[in-house]
């Protein structure tokens, strides 16, 4: 069973990090008429998050307060603590930029495409609220359409790797029209996911932390890029599966756990593959070459 | 099946949260006349709790005693050298932009610093803080509040040394109101800044050669 989420009701809470919901593929009708972009790339968060393993009784108790308090109590001492390990990693860190790392790459392959309304070096940090993003749509120019991107950072698997995931929308101009949500033109989620470093723990976090967080900040900028050339990919594509083998590939749930998904291989790179998930169409950039699978990709329609 | 567990939780944090929005409308409502003036390290619709939680918060981050040294000790205001001076975070429908944070943290250095030192004659280590990062966010069914900061302790003029601190604060996400996510926010500082005045002895000590 699947369950069908309204994409336009939760557009705030997406932008937030709690993404889920279908691909909406920019159909090619609509990537012929854009002829501009006014990018809105927001990066929410000042500092990487450290890796929790949230604690999830209320999901396995069926919700309820009680569970829910349980849950809180037990996130609270796992995020102390994750907090503390990371520390050594903070304190090497205090001046990187991320939203300049993302700035760079975004506006490099948006400005490859499209014709950008402004160009800034540094990524927003202003969620907007509803009002703000009609009013953001409504004065859009003919032809001009608002790319409204999220980004997150997160230390994964008890700090042995880091994920950057962006929600990504393209609203045009006439989406503001009538009342209510504004429906977008396309939207994903993208993501990054890099290779393990170190056992896990204070063992990762110190080889992160070495010489002034170098690894971090390399790694923190390969994600950036990546992301942005998927982005980029994924603007000029109107194909909802593309024709291409099926392979099993790790990612990361919302509490933080890897799990397998069946997916597309998209691009096979030297050290990381490009896939799509065949349930949602989310993109994931993963480190080394997934699995094949035997089945047969039925998702392949021209 | 598994992707539906998570989808569920994830449906469930979400849901709890539009329930009480109208509730912390009302709220919000209320406490925008405290929003405007500044962020206090103590909750304006009632004090008397918000007193005794902070009070609870910093015994637990640090004994409440006063730090006795040889030097005297000289707290500068804080320089916010903040990449994002714009917001602390979200709430997930709007950024959190509050107003008067020197007024906040001028605060935050009356109630956990100034006062908390005992010194006698001798020379004066200067302190001079700086703040590098303070946001809020939500993480399941809590709010977290992220204090960090940096010190330059200076003799005669001349830095002796720069150290780092940070503080994490939490509390439950009950009505998602701001309030709650500044309350955070105080318990960070409640978190990070004892840490300063714990050093002062061993900085201290370096001056007297």
């Amino acid at each position: 069973m699947k369950l069908k989420i309204t994409l336009i009701g939760l557009i705030v809470v997406l932008l937030q990090g709690c993404a889920v919901g279908q691909r909406t593929v920019l159909s090619q009708a609509d990537r012929g008429s854009i002829k501009s972009v006014d990018l809105y790339n927001l990066v929410i968060q000042d500092e990487v998050r450290p890796a929790v393993d949230i604690s999830n009784v209320a999901g396995a108790m069926g919700g309820g307060l009680i569970p829910a308090l349980i849950d809180s109590s037990i996130n609270k001492g796992r995020s102390l603590s994750a907090q503390d390990v990371a520390e050594p990693l903070f304190f090497a860190t205090d001046s990187v930029d991320f939203r300049k790392m993302l700035a760079k790459e975004i506006n490099t392959s948006v400005t490859s495409l499209y014709t950008l309304r402004s160009q800034k070096d540094v990524a927003e940090t202003k969620l907007l609220s509803d009002p703000d993003l009609i009013a953001k749509i409504k004065q859009l120019n003919e032809g001009e359409n608002l790319l409204y991107t999220s980004s997150f950072y997160n230390l994964m698997e008890n700090s042995k790797s880091i994920k950057v995931e962006t929600v990504a929308f393209v609203f045009k101009k006439s989406a503001a029209a009538k009342s209510g949500k504004p429906k977008p033109i396309y939207f994903n989620r993208l993501a990054y996911i890099s290779e393990s470093v170190g056992n896990g723990g204070a063992d990762s976090i110190a080889a992160w932390a070495k010489n002034n967080g170098e690894l971090f900040v390399k790694i923190l900028s390969d994600g950036a890029a990546e992301i942005a050339q998927v982005l980029k990919y994924d603007l000029q594509n109107s194909v909802q599966f593309e024709c291409n083998k099926l392979v099993a590939a790790d990612i990361f749930g919302l509490n933080g756990a890897k799990f397998n998904i069946k997916s597309i291989l998209v691009e096979q790179k030297p050290t990381r593959a490009v896939v799509r998930n065949s349930a949602d169409g989310a993109l994931y950039s993963v480190p080394g070459t997934p699995v094949p699978s035997k089945k047969l990709n039925k998702k392949c329609k021209q | 099946m598994k992707n539906i567990n998570y989808l569920l939780v994830a449906l469930l944090s979400l849901s709890v949260t539009p329930a009480f929005a109208k509730e912390a409308k009302k709220v919000d409502e209320s406490v925008i006349e405290y929003q405007k003036k500044a962020v206090k390290t103590t909750v304006v619709d009632n004090k008397a709790k918000a007193k005794k939680k902070a009070a609870a918060a910093a015994s637990q981050a640090t004994e409440d005693v006063p730090t006795v040294t040889s030097c005297q000790v000289q707290f500068e205001a804080f320089q916010d050298l903040r990449l994002n001076k714009d917001t602390v975070g979200t709430n997930f429908s709007k950024a959190l932009t509050p107003s008067g944070l020197d007024i906040w943290l001028n605060d935050a250095e009356a109630d956990l610093w100034r006062g908390k030192v005992k010194t006698s004659s001798g020379k004066t280590l200067v302190l001079k803080p700086k703040l590098e990062r303070l946001y809020t966010y939500a993480e399941s069914m809590n709010l977290h509040g992220v204090m960090s900061l940096s010190v330059d302790f200076l003799l005669d003029g001349k830095l002796l040394e720069t150290r780092k601190y940070r503080g994490l604060g939490s509390t439950a996400n009950a009505w998602n109101a701001e309030h709650e996510y500044y309350d955070a926010l105080s318990y960070a500082a409640h978190e990070a800044m004892p840490k300063v005045l714990k050093d002062i002895p061993s900085v201290c000590a370096k001056t007297k050669s």
